[in-house]
């Protein structure tokens, strides 16, 4: 059984940063809770209080508006995979949410979740057990900060590469309103120390209302996966690539993130580069593919990752135009 | 020992009243408080899905779900799906198919099939097998579970 902890279920956003901030680092967020369960199981996590959000109303849902797709925080990601705009609109995050966990997970993680979910690093999993640290085969091949775990979200590549934000509730104004700020998902990561320091820039009363994905005409855009398992599983690594792409077919903005690389999903900038103001080929996505893994600082037992780095960057950018070569001709 | 809390809640059709702890997982309420051992607790971390029970009309890992957050709820656990003395389609196709074996991923899959069949009635195998993996076998295969779903869809389409 996990340790005892104090229950909430506040029924308005106020409330909920109210009881978020009376014990400060002391209180969890419990949304889905396919992650911060299974970290209290393993006393990973052993917070004083925590704070059910899924009575506040008006945090899940999907709205179509103004040009942007804007999902609730608390919106499991069975509902976003099943929505028709987001379907149309964002096929990379149906791909991503869809590949996510099996039907029993998806049917109770939510999209804030899966942004504010922590590392799945065994290291950190097993109490900062030195003994595990070994066991570097799925670690980051661009480490940062002395930190070698990866980022587990496969959403917010895809979202840094759809360009979209986050608003996040963030305290309460003299008038009793709650104050928002808007972060881009590029923003909102950091390394973790592992220890009081999240993968999360949020303060421990901040809570994430929605996220807002802009729909821009002419964007394509794949996600790729490259997994030991086909599901339920975490990938080896994950290339998300969003492609402006003008009438001559001339690239004219390219987005190209990566995820299960490092302990932030990492932009490859060097790929993005390469890419703006040519045509879109095979050749080019090979090189592409090569510019995005430039600069890894692997081990043994984690070189692989490069390779796998440079076929799903061009996968992914080939999908996006619809060519997937791979699947067979 | 730690305050309970009163939750008030719908099993099986049943109107059902239980006190838990907040930290007590609705699968060791169910099994523990309610005696309703069918879901079984197997990796009790929401890999295995032996612990399956409808929750509000989706399937979940009820080891993953406080039981304090079922109040005003449905849940459906495996013994809420056969009809007095008659099984339910999935758990006869079960057994006719022999998709079982050691039994203990059983209630898991026939809960998550059921789940399944209620929102897609007539799947492809392709939809069974996407939508039965959160479910864990280790013995049988997952090839006779497939086609007794297969099997279970056609006769619930009579």
């Amino acid at each position: 059984m996990i340790s005892a902890f104090t229950y909430k279920s506040p029924t308005t956003l106020k409330d909920a940063i109210a009881s978020l901030a009376s014990e400060p680092g002391k209180s969890e967020v419990l949304a889905g809770g396919s992650d911060l369960l299974a970290l209290m199981k393993d006393r990973i996590a052993t917070p004083e209080v925590v704070v059910n959000i899924k009575s506040i109303p008006n945090l899940s849902g999907i709205n179509v508006a103004g040009g942007k797709i804007q999902i609730g925080a608390n919106t499991t990601l069975t509902d976003l995979i099943e929505h028709a705009a987001v379907k149309k609109n964002l096929p990379a995050l149906v791909s991503a949410a869809r590949d996510l966990g099996s039907t029993q997970i998806r049917n109770v993680a939510t999209v804030g979740g899966n942004l504010c979910q922590r590392n799945r690093d065994w290291y950190f999993r097993n109490g900062l057990n030195p003994e595990v640290k070994e066991e570097l085969q799925y670690s980051s091949i661009f480490p940062m900060e002395g930190q070698v775990y990866v980022h587990p979200s496969t959403l917010a590549p895809v979202l840094i590469a759809y360009g979209a934000s986050v608003t996040v509730a963030s305290g309460v104004d003299a008038a009793g309103k709650e104050k928002t700020r808007e972060i881009p998902v590029e923003k909102l990561f950091q390394v973790s120390d592992l220890k009081g320091k999240r993968e999360v820039v949020l303060a421990p009363n901040e809570i994430i209302v929605s996220v807002n994905v802009p729909v821009v005409d002419g964007v394509k855009a794949a996600e790729i996966e490259v997994r030991e398992r086909q599901s339920h599983d975490w990938p080896l690594v994950q290339a998300a690539a969003a492609l402006t792409v003008d009438a001559s077919g001339t690239i004219t903005k390219a987005n190209v993130v990566l995820g299960h690389v490092a302990p932030v999903p990492v932009r490859a900038s060097a790929a993005e580069k390469l890419l703006v103001g040519k045509k879109l080929d095979a050749n080019l996505a090979t090189q592409a593919g090569k510019a995005a893994s430039e600069g890894a600082k692997t081990t043994p037992k984690n070189e692989y990752k490069t390779a796998l780095v440079e076929v799903a960057v061009k996968r992914a950018l080939l999908g996006a135009v619809g060519n997937e070569y791979w699947k067979g001709a | 020992m730690a305050t309970k809390t009163p939750v008030s809640t719908t099993i099986n059709g049943e109107p059902v009243e239980f006190l838990c702890e907040p930290r007590q997982s609705l699968l060791e309420v169910l099994r523990d408080t309610l005696h309703l051992t069918g879901a079984k607790e197997g990796c009790n971390n929401g890999n295995c899905g032996a612990c399956t029970v409808i929750l509000n009309g989706v399937a979940v890992d009820s080891c993953l779900v406080l039981g304090v957050e079922v109040e005003g709820a449905e849940v459906t656990t495996v013994e809420g799906l056969a009809c007095r003395n008659e099984l339910h389609p999935i758990q006869q196709c079960f057994l006719e198919d022999a998709a079982l074996q050691c039994g203990i991923c059983t209630p898991g899959f026939l809960v998550a099939a059921k789940a399944l069949l209620d929102k897609i009635p007539n799947p492809t195998e392709e939809q069974i097998r996407f939508h039965l993996a959160g479910n864990i076998c280790r013995c049988t295969g997952y090839d006779k579970i497939v086609k007794a779903v297969q099997h279970a869809a056609q006769e619930m389409a009579k």
